[in-house]
């Protein structure tokens, strides 16, 4: 492991020697291919969720495709436009900003580097006002979709009739997640209950599993028994209040069925990995088109994990009764066949608000 | 006695360099217990810093917040005060500087008659607080009988100038939209920076009190000031009066005629393509002319005088008839004020927004760039030079290579400690050899 | 209502129970004569070491000992800058805080391949009550080590007047080395509740927490059985405003109720609070 590490850093460092590495300034073997960046967003890897998830499509790419790739952790917003703008400074092909939080950066450098291309994860551009030189690609999901089918396993699974939501910072995109997951559970248990709880309204709001804990066991102690969490790594408290109380957790972004094996229902994934790969995939093709892109249940882009952790009699260790899992996966199914055909129609926060 | 004291400049001098350095040898043995390779880190951190046009002013830009934090925890430790709490006072600043910057232009113009603030309901009650807080002002204005309280009352009279200028501006506002719109065009920056100042030095101003009337460590009110400062601009970033519309938790932009220029405006064509990324903006300016107008009044102003006593020894101090807390509240509000004009220079010339948690760092960086630069306005300007280029070698380490750039905050760490220790180690060392 | 009450009481024994070990090492700093700044960051190197072991062996009580052994070591090499080579204490301070925010997150990247926050597996669990037990024994242990032992006596002679102690025959070194080594155990415990009851580590969990117990240090006057009040009081605002108030506080108000305490208290509006008389000052053994 570390040996890769000390690889890629060398090979870092070959594009930074030389007189600051700006394009066409290297020559030798490595120092023509198209070069990527990935601003990951506060909070940095680690966090089993659209980091983690963003990383892996990076190092994807980096494995498959001919590509260079780099990668930055900003400690704190302040920094992400100084990093957009480097990497712009210094010619990359492609560069990718992970989160919202980034996208008045992203828009304002975009601006100032009509000839750089860019991305951004769960923002949206008004193509207008803020990406008049087509060079933001905004890679969206549609996350009430995915949030509606755990919403439904949610209200499924619940025993008491009531389950929770821990949403991280308090703002329109993870109500988008709450509204999809409430439709959910009301879809298949029209009387069951949803508690709410959002960790704070700062970007820390991702990064605190203390709180994400704190919410979860007051959860828990007003008879929820089922709670989705989409906050980070705050959600690392969800699941560990889950375990501790032997109680259910539903994770997000990436597959976090395996942190507690059996306490862990299933996860909403979000396959933001999927998208940072083809947005540098379609770089390197000359595709890239910098406009919105959707990646929806039909996409196969959002969706529920397989439920093999819970399904597993040795690792979940029973904790649900097998039929009543069957029953779940059977049900899950069938909504998302009517999703994809239109019968039902999950609310987007975004747009009705 | 000029060669003496020469003499003892590089001596000084040696022992901080030395310090550095031998914060960098322990982070290089670092590395390499690690199992990297402290060579290639060092080259990339050592190019961030200083590698070419580019990364000097990336560096640079750094360091501009740095010189005014730094300044800050030097003057007020000249006169024996501790300022933790430039952090706290950089954000008062900051957050002032962005609200001018954003509203005043915008209501530069418009007819306010029908506004809040300056409506039928409102103008009375606003003029009626205006010319009370002119009358408390006047009033406290009048001196003590039998106290030495000159300084303070100086302190008052330019307080109360102050705010019969305030009063002024609003109760003519409404009236004189000719006036306004000069305000909110050509002197919207020195509005934002006055702005800054006073709300650094107000924030300030409580631990300033508390210290020179009932003798309470600043180093504790301040720490609690600073958290009260992130607190409460964190609140405000959620409200709607002064959050912009979106997911970011920031302030509106500040106008275009609010922001300071950026330097490459200034520089050769043949540069610009070096200087275009960076924000590296006049407030670098204004912190170099700010160092100087430090050392100037520090060194020939009867009051910089007075408070080089004061920190020499208060006792002393008051035996000669200086007023120790009218010093020490001033030292502590002017303290303030340079580090909110740090956060003016963030907001106005760097992010263009208050953005949520810009802060982190400068303030107990400022305390470092103090220490390394031994309370100096020169060595504080050297040592925010030294510590902005770090940083920039770590951005550069982060985003080039996959090692982690926290390897400089380690470094930072290092150096204090033992630019800290450093007299006692030196004496240790000595010793030993003799 | 009762679940309600069983909630709020819970949040306030876990908001509290960092407060309650970082305050006591405060106590062990302070009451020696070494202001220590640095809580924030014992408790983060404690927060870091514990759950570095533990997810590395999976073995949560060898976590627990090894993370105390360098919290001890920390300590002490505290010490040696601000007793020895006689560092101002509030710089050392500052330095600690960076140093453990830098350090913990470089070493988290080293060990966890570039991860700044990690999960602990299943096994390597430990209950968090342990942590509310072991606080609400020290608070008691405490007290009498500092009121009714020779070492206590002597560590508070040291804080108060180190002159008369030192003629007295008291090494003012080794006992303000002897307060910053249990101040750097206490508040690396306090750290160590953190992974265990989130059951992962996140760069720079501590979150402030160190700065609050130093809040909660001096409104509760310097005394273990204070630290604990002033603990509880903070933990209970934070769980009033989490549980039944979130939608008529904003949490930023309740996270200030901390500082402004502490303000207050300073400012003597109720009842002075007076700090050791030799806080901060290093001790000259030459000086007359």
């Amino acid at each position: 492991m570390r040996s890769t590490v000390r690889l890629t850093a060398l090979l870092g460092l070959v594009a930074v020697l030389g007189c600051g590495g700006r394009p066409g300034d290297k020559g030798g073997d490595k120092g023509n291919l198209p070069r990527v960046a990935l601003v990951l967003s506060v909070g940095g890897l680690g966090d089993k969720s659209f980091n983690d998830s963003a990383h892996e499509g990076l190092m994807r790419a980096g494995r498959e495709l001919p590509v260079k790739v780099f990668e930055g952790q900003p400690t704190m917003m302040a920094e992400d436009e100084r990093y957009l703008r480097t990497y712009a400074g210094r010619g990359f092909d492609l560069i990718i900003a992970v989160g919202f939080l980034m996208k008045s950066a992203t828009v304002k450098v975009a601006r100032d580097y009509p000839g750089i291309r860019f991305a951004i994860i769960d923002a949206d551009v008004d193509p207008v006002k803020e990406n008049p030189n087509k060079n933001i690609a905004s890679l969206r999901f549609k996350e009430h979709e995915g949030s509606f089918l755990v919403g439904a396993a949610a209200a499924l699974a619940s025993k008491t009739g009531i389950v929770g939501f821990v949403g991280g910072m308090d703002i329109p995109l993870i109500h988008k997640f709450e509204l999809g997951y409430t439709e959910g559970a009301k879809h298949v248990d029209p009387a069951a209950s949803v508690l709410v709880q959002y960790a704070g309204s700062g970007p820390e709001a991702f990064s605190d599993p203390v709180k994400g804990k704190q919410l979860a066991e007051g959860m828990f102690s007003r008879g929820a028994d089922v709670i989705f969490h989409a906050s980070g790594s705050t959600g690392n408290g969800v699941i560990e209040a889950a375990r501790a109380q032997g109680k259910l957790a539903i994770g997000v972004d990436a597959n976090q069925d395996g942190d507690a094996p059996g306490f862990v229902l299933t996860s909403m994934i979000k396959r933001v990995d999927v998208a940072v790969f083809n947005a540098i995939k379609e770089t390197l093709d000359r595709r890239y088109r910098g406009e919105p892109h959707h990646y929806g249940l039909v996409e196969g882009a959002v969706s529920t994990t397989d439920f093999s952790c819970m399904k597993d009699p040795v690792k979940a260790k029973g904790r649900m009764d097998p039929e009543r899992l069957a029953r779940i996966l059977t049900t899950l199914d069938k909504i998302k066949q009517e999703i994809v055909a239109g019968k039902i129609k999950v609310s987007n926060y975004e747009e009705s608000h | 006695m000029n060669g003496q004291r020469a003499a003892g400049v590089v001596a000084q001098v040696a022992l901080q360099v030395s310090a550095v350095a031998l914060a960098f040898v322990l982070g290089f043995v670092l590395v390499l217990i690690f199992g990297y390779d402290p060579f290639e880190v060092y080259s990339v951190l050592f190019n961030g810093a200083l590698g070419g046009l580019e990364n000097v002013a990336w560096s640079l830009q750094n360091t501009t917040p740095l010189i005014f934090t730094g300044l800050a925890v030097a003057l007020a430790f000249r006169a024996g005060l501790f300022n933790i709490g430039a952090e706290g006072q950089l954000v008062a600043g900051a957050f002032a500087a962005a609200v001018v910057g954003w509203a005043v232009p915008r209501l530069a113009g418009q007819d306010l008659s029908g506004s809040p603030f300056w409506n039928a309901t409102w103008y009375p009650v606003g003029a009626g607080v205006v010319l009370a807080t002119l009358l408390a002002l006047a009033w406290t204005a009048v001196p003590h009988r039998g106290r030495p309280a000159q300084r303070l009352a100086a302190v008052r009279r330019v307080a109360g100038v102050v705010a019969a200028l305030v009063a002024i501006l609003y109760l003519l506002i409404p009236r004189a939209s000719g006036l306004f719109l000069w305000v909110g065009d050509v002197a919207v920056v020195p509005l934002a920076l006055v702005a800054a100042a006073v709300a650094g030095a107000l924030w300030a101003l409580i631990p300033a009190l508390l210290r020179s009337r009932l003798g309470v460590s600043e180093v504790i009110t301040t720490i609690m000031f600073n958290f009260l400062a992130t607190l409460l601009a964190s609140y405000l970033l959620t409200t709607t009066a002064f959050k912009e519309p979106g997911a970011v938790p920031q302030t509106p932009a500040v106008a275009p005629r609010a922001q300071l220029a950026e330097l490459a405006r200034f520089a050769p064509q043949s540069c610009h393509r070096d200087l275009d990324a960076t924000q590296l903006n006049t407030g670098f300016v204004l912190a170099l002319v700010v160092a100087i107008l430090v050392a100037y009044f520090l060194w020939r102003t009867t009051l910089g005088f007075e408070l080089r006593a004061v920190g020499a020894n208060a006792e002393a101090a008051r035996a000669q008839g200086i007023s120790v807390g009218g010093c020490v509240v001033l030292t502590m509000l002017l303290s303030g004020a340079l580090a909110g004009l740090g956060g003016a220079e963030q907001v106005l010339g760097v992010h263009h927004h208050f953005v949520k948690d810009f802060w982190v760092g400068l303030g107990f960086t400022g305390i470092a760039v103090a220490l390394v630069g031994q309370n100096h306005p020169g060595g504080v300007v050297l040592a925010a030079i030294l510590f902005g280029a770090l940083q920039n070698g770590a951005v550069e380490i982060d985003m080039m290579t996959l090692f982690p750039r926290e390897l400089i905050l380690v470094l930072q760490a290092l150096i204090i400690f033992l630019v800290a220790s450093g007299p006692m180690l030196q004496e240790i060392l000595l010793r030993r050899r003799r | 209502m009762n679940e309600t009450l069983w909630v709020v009481l819970a949040y306030t024994m876990v908001g509290a129970t960092p407060l309650v070990l970082a305050g006591l090492g405060g106590v062990f700093a302070e009451r020696s004569g070494v202001i220590n700044i640095g809580l924030e960051g014992f408790m983060l190197f404690g927060a870091f070491f514990s759950a570095l072991v533990a997810a590395k062996t999976g073995r949560p009580v060898l976590a627990l000992l090894v993370s105390t052994a360098l919290l001890a070591v920390v300590g002490l090499v505290f010490a040696l800058f601000t007793v020895t080579l006689k560092a101002n204490q509030v710089v050392s301070g500052v330095a600690l805080n960076m140093l453990a925010s830098g350090l913990t997150l470089f070493l988290s990247q080293v060990f966890f391949d570039r991860r700044r926050s990690f999960s602990l597996p299943d096994e390597a669990k430990l209950d968090f009550r342990f942590f509310v037990v072991l606080a609400l024994i020290l608070v008691p242990l405490c007290t009498v080590l500092l009121d009714k032992t020779r070492f206590g006596l002597r560590l508070r002679a040291v804080g108060e007047n180190p002159k008369a102690a030192d003629t007295a025959g008291v090494s003012v070194p080794t006992y303000r080395y002897l307060g910053l080594v249990i101040s750097g155990i206490l508040a690396g415990l306090a750290g160590s509740f953190l992974p265990f009851y989130c059951g992962s580590f996140a760069k720079n969990m501590t979150a402030g927490r160190g700065f609050i117990a130093l809040a909660a240090l001096i409104f509760g006057r310097w005394r273990p059985a204070g630290v604990l009040s002033a603990a509880l009081v903070f933990g209970l605002a934070d769980a009033l405003q989490t549980t039944l108030l979130s939608n008529l506080i904003p949490s930023q108000f309740a996270m200030m109720v901390p500082y402004v305490v502490t303000v207050v208290i300073l400012a003597g509006f109720i009842g002075r609070a007076v700090p050791p008389a030799s806080l901060g000052i290093p001790y000259e053994k030459e000086s007359r």
